[in-house]
């Protein structure tokens, strides 16, 4: 009986630690050669969707060749016409997402469908192909795509170049999309030797998420690939190297009006536990009701005319970056200090409870609506085991994000919202001709 | 709000879909081992004051979304300006007469919870997500943000300024074309207006306007209120019940109009994008009203229309209370426009005379009925399904009858639906491009509606003389070549407003010129600030506050002064009246419901500029001048009003500048002084600092 009671006690302080009641049924299997597989059946779900992804991003692009996982994305890892064709008259929706730390392709479809979707996909798994056409297509594409994301975002180049500051000697220092240098310098060969390097069956992890029977989808997996496993867990990562930060650059001239400071900090890698109470704390500071920096900042006669932050995870180094446009395009150092004070204050600022609390459920919130559709539980325990290791990973985030207190936050700001850890960026006015004067 | 079928790109701002659900399972395949899609039944109430209210409960996160939905759409916006339900909108949720601003924002970070509220044509709506644990409390907020909404002269601005700087953002200009076909379809009725408003009726509408649109419309009367989540259904109706029961009518609403929408004829419209280099080709056909018994074969209608009519065609189909359309849109050049119009056509209107094979339409309707359930994949999916169903007075099964809705269909309903619908008599086209090179293509497959650019004529030496004409005609207008020869030197003061999305700022700005290459241009914003300083082919810049701070400025910002310099209304004149400068007519053209004749400028310099003359007045209302390069091709455009005479001289006393559509600075000039004696130490640069003495 006493035994029993245990059993029970420790159901429920699960069911109690879970965010996620359809966490019971996920589960992550290995085949002998690869890829890893992780099935996370909901029964209530609309859709199913298959993702193939791979921890390939600008993290570990190869030193020369920012970009190239971005490119192989958009050309190895596409269905081809035929397959998609096929999979296009069932209303089917497909994704490419390449982030810094990972490349994916997926496909939502109806339920009937998983089948046809795993025979779409699986075989990119064993073969990706890629030709002197599809390669040029992609780079084309990259290109294109930088370009349409400079003209929407007039403060990328200025963030990118925070990125190049703080993240000196690592794949991070480049945008995920890669740089035009680069990409031009890519070649079908180079091409060829990161597809066996970094995009092999070992690397690669299928999730099937969604209304569909685990059996189904294994007896489509199995014939490829043999008879899975339970997953090994993951090993732990080699800690990454980073050169000293560039403490203060200029990007040059954007499309704004003003000129803008950009102040980021490197944060601890993502699987941390400080960086929960850093990103409740970025959320304080830069979003929600009232932004504590355009709070203390943006004062009727001072320098500054709006601020903007943002928080994101990475698996080697998180990162925080705030924006303040300024009036006039004076360049100053006091400037400068206003700003990243108001940030890094909270290494010996205690933070109070009451307005920590909103943050802590702001956070929470958004860390459960980004789980809600088959393709974003998908993305959320894919990342999770990719970045973190470990599916479980983005509970265990939720978990640290109730339970944080404002010591925690103090802790952590003091650990990472220092000096030697902050690069400061200018960008200046817009340079084109007649348009100020 | 809007309905749609899977496969259908969005046209409307609104949201939502077909209201389709997977009620009938037997028409899916799914394997016995997978359990078959089950919508959570609702448990529906009806308050006392007319809301009707249904709860959902969805237990897999720990999450509650709420959505209010009230006959507060565009369409009921009846004579107010244009925009005013969008705006309106907007405005709600922003404070209450029990919280300010701060405080609305603070508890709903306290609910972890994130608020927003739209307008589309049919509906108004408020949609929250919280905390399934702060699910009461934001019930609260969001009946205390309805009920005792203050709707105040500052978020009115707010608003107001946000619209127009969407209106005028770089999403303006598809947004015109869009609404450019609306009004095409459904003329001068209350589906045909811009919901968005327009830069014209965003300047007529006042708070007064908008609290009468919310008395009138914000009320109980055809709300609906549809909650889902990690939630229990009867402590919900409880809490509902308690926040909104209370809710009563403020004012009466405009009785509707049983039906407001007819027939168009065949017809055409050309919507002016002068520098485009591809044409934006739309064809649209009327279409029946969301629940309409041909609903769902016009629909199935469509999407074989737009698989036959090639993978580079985007479609939509808007299916709405009163009435709907369907559309194809493609790009072409404008020589191949004619061609790729009628391959549109063509594609709507075979399936008149040519029934879909059998297997196509089943594949289709078996497509159609699978993907049904993704709608309901999120819980705010899951409430705007029900709620564009609910608004239009029909129940949850109505919503579980669709598949079987779609079973019915055949492909001889499916002819039929496209012979009463898909009439190339009442066929509408709409195209986006350089107006004197579509109209008269554009003529010879509809009749063209008036407007919308310069009459399709080729260039001759007439528009030579004719845009010579125009100048010379300013120049007079505007005090005569001598009187503009004889400025020496000018001063502007203005207070200015810079924009920088839908943020603001004061500043001053004193613009210095001084024959023929000297200006100084001071930019401040209370005791800081900058000074641009161009003195020929140099220029430097510096801190007002710290001018011995100077670095000279590098070879684009030198060009950037230089085409700063002569962009006054000065010298923008006196380049155009050069007889070596190239100027041509390029008729009359409308922008924001104006008409302004057109004339482009080539100095000897090689650099070219597009003037814009008020054909009453004669002045200059408006400049565009050259982008900056490929890479940033954004035009900086001016606007310029309220002359007034200096010195017998016509000078704007209000300019607004822009980049491409968005307006980055307002002007308001204070004060002009013309050869008032500029005296040239203005230019000199300041020595630097001493280096610090040794110790």
């Amino acid at each position: 009986m006493p035994r029993m009671l245990g059993w029970a006690l420790l159901l429920l302080c699960a069911r109690v630690v879970s965010a996620d009641p359809r966490s019971a049924t996920v589960q992550v299997l290995s085949f002998p050669e690869g890829p890893t597989v992780l099935l996370a059946p909901d029964s209530l779900a609309g859709s199913v969707h298959v993702g193939l992804w791979y921890p390939a991003g600008s993290r570990n692009d190869p030193p020369t060749h920012a970009g190239l996982a971005y490119v192989l994305g958009r050309s190895a890892f596409t269905l081809p016409a035929t397959a998609r064709r096929a999979l296009d008259a069932t209303g089917a929706n497909y994704d490419l997402t390449v982030t810094p730390d990972f490349t994916s392709n997926s496909v939502v479809l109806p339920p009937d469908q998983l089948r046809a979707g795993l025979e779409a996909v699986l075989p990119l798994i064993q073969a990706p192909a890629i030709t002197d056409a599809s390669l040029h297509d992609a780079i084309s594409g990259a290109r294109a795509e930088r370009t349409r994301r400079l003209a929407q975002s007039p403060l990328l180049l200025g963030i990118e170049r925070v990125c190049a500051s703080l993240f000196v000697g690592h794949g991070y220092a480049a945008p995920a999309s890669g740089l035009d240098a680069a990409l031009a310098a890519t070649t079908l060969d180079a091409a060829r030797h990161d597809l066996a390097t970094r995009f092999t069956p070992a690397h690669a992890l299928v999730t099937v998420t969604g209304r569909f029977d685990p059996d189904d989808a294994l007896a489509a997996l199995k014939p490829r690939f043999g008879s899975p496993g339970r997953a090994a867990p993951a090993s732990k990562p080699q800690p990454p190297s980073f050169g000293d930060v560039v403490p203060r650059s200029n990007a040059g001239a954007t499309a704004l009006p003003v000129s803008v400071v950009l102040a980021g900090w490197r944060l601890p890698p993502d699987r941390d536990p400080d960086t929960a109470a850093l990103q409740v704390l970025a959320r304080l500071l830069t979003q929600g009701a009232s932004p504590r920096l355009e709070r203390e900042l943006v004062t009727g006669d001072g320098p500054f005319l709006q601020t903007q932050g943002n928080f994101e995870r990475r698996g080697d180094a998180c990162l925080f970056v705030v924006a303040a446009a300024l009036r006039g395009t004076i360049d100053s150092t006091q400037v400068e200090s206003q700003l990243t004070s108001q940030v890094e204050r909270w290494a010996h600022d205690p933070i109070a409870a009451a307005d920590l609390e909103p943050a802590q459920r702001a956070v929470e919130a958004e860390l459960l609506l980004a789980a809600q559709t088959t393709a974003g539980r998908a993305e959320t325990l894919a990342s999770a085991q990719i970045v973190d290791g470990d599916w479980r990973a983005w509970e265990q985030r939720i978990a640290r994000v109730r339970a944080l207190t404002p010591a925690d936050v103090q802790r952590a700001a003091s650990r990472s919202l220092v000096p030697s850890r902050r690069a400061i960026v200018w960008t200046a006015p817009a340079p084109a001709g007649g348009r100020t004067p | 709000m809007t309905r749609r079928v899977r496969f259908v790109t969005a046209i409307a701002r609104g949201t939502g879909v077909l209201g389709l659900v997977l009620g009938a399972l037997a028409s899916v395949p799914v394997r016995a081992a997978t359990p078959p899609f089950r919508l959570p039944l609702p448990v529906v109430k009806r308050l006392p004051n007319g809301v009707t209210v249904a709860v959902f409960r969805d237990a897999r996160l720990p999450l509650a979304q709420v959505q209010l939905t009230v006959p507060a759409g565009s369409a009921e916006e009846d004579s107010l300006p244009a925009g005013v339900a969008q705006i309106t909108a907007q405005m709600i949720g922003q404070s209450s007469s029990s919280r300010d601003a701060q405080a609305m924002q603070q508890d709903l970070d306290r609910a972890g919870g994130r608020l927003a509220t739209r307008a589309g044509r049919d509906v108004g709506i408020m949609t929250a997500t919280f905390l399934a644990s702060e699910l009461e409390s934001g019930i609260d907020l969001m009946a205390d943000a309805v009920l005792n909404a203050l709707l105040t002269d500052a978020e009115f601005d707010h608003a107001r300024r946000g619209a127009r700087a969407l209106t005028a953002g770089p999403g303006g200009a598809a947004r015109q074309t869009e609404d450019r076909l609306w009004g095409a379809v459904f003329g001068g009725g209350p589906y045909g207006r811009a919901t968005a408003g327009t830069a014209e009726s965003l300047d007529r509408l006042t708070l007064a306007d908008v609290r009468a649109f919310f008395n009138a419309h914000w009320t109980p009367v055809g709300a609906v209120i549809a909650v889902a989540g990690d939630v229990q259904p009867d402590s919900v109706l409880d809490w509902v019940s308690d926040a909104f029961g209370r809710w009563s009518a403020r004012g009466k609403a405009a009785a509707h109009a049983p039906s407001i929408v007819s027939m168009p004829a065949r017809g055409a419209q050309v919507v002016s994008r002068p520098d485009a280099q591809r044409c934006a080709v739309w064809v649209a056909a009327p279409g029946p009203a969301a629940g309409d018994s041909d609903e769902i074969a016009v629909a199935l209608a469509h999407e074989l229309a737009t698989r036959a009519a090639g993978p580079s065609v985007h479609a939509g189909q808007s299916a709405l209370r009163w009435g709907g359309f369907v559309w194809l849109a493609t790009e072409a050049p404008p020589e191949s426009l004619v061609r790729v119009a009628r391959r549109l056509e063509s594609a709507l209107t075979a399936l008149r005379s040519t029934p879909p094979k059998t297997q196509e339409v089943e594949a289709l309707k078996r497509a159609v009925q699978s993907t049904f359930p993704m709608r309901f994949e999120s819980l705010d999916g899951l409430v705007d399904q029900w709620s564009s169903e609910a608004a239009l007075g029909r129940g949850f099964e109505d919503l579980v009858a669709f598949p079987d809705r779609v079973q019915a269909v055949t492909p001889a309903s499916i002819t039929a639906a496209a012979r009463k619908w898909f009439d190339p008599a009442h066929l509408t086209f709409v195209v986006a491009g350089p107006p004197d090179r579509v109209r008269a293509p554009l003529a010879t497959i509809a009749k063209v509606a008036a407007g919308g650019g310069v009459a399709a004529r080729p260039l001759t030496p007439a528009n030579d003389r004719r845009g010579r004409e125009l100048v010379t005609k300013a120049v007079v207008a505007h005090g005569g070549l001598a009187a503009l020869r004889k400025i020496k030197d000018s001063v502007l003061e203005a207070d200015a407003t810079v924009r920088l999305g839908s943020n603001e700022a004061s500043a001053k700005v004193i613009q210095t010129r001084k024959e023929p290459d000297r200006m100084v241009y001071d930019l401040r914003f209370g005791d800081s600030g900058t000074r641009e300083v161009l003195i020929g082919n140099h220029a430097w810049s510096a801190p007002i506050d710290s001018l011995q701070l100077a670095h000279d400025a590098d070879t684009v910002g030198v060009a950037r002064l230089r085409q700063g310099f002569r962009a006054d209304v000065v010298h923008l004149l006196l380049d155009a009246a050069l007889p070596s400068t190239r100027v041509l007519s390029r008729g009359a053209q409308q922008i924001d419901g104006k008409t302004y004749d057109r004339v482009d400028v080539w100095v000897a310099d090689g650099s070219h500029r597009t003037l814009y003359f008020d054909p009453a007045s004669r002045l200059l209302a408006g400049v565009e001048l050259e982008g900056g390069d490929a890479n940033d091709p954004i035009v900086p455009r001016r606007w310029y009003r309220d002359y007034r005479a200096v010195n017998g001289i016509q000078l704007p006393f209000e300019e607004d500048r822009r980049l491409g559509d968005q307006r980055v600075m307002d002007l308001k000039v204070t004060r002009y002084a013309l050869n008032a004696g500029v005296s040239d130490a203005l230019f000199q640069r300041p020595e630097p600092p001493l280096p610090p003495s040794a110790r």
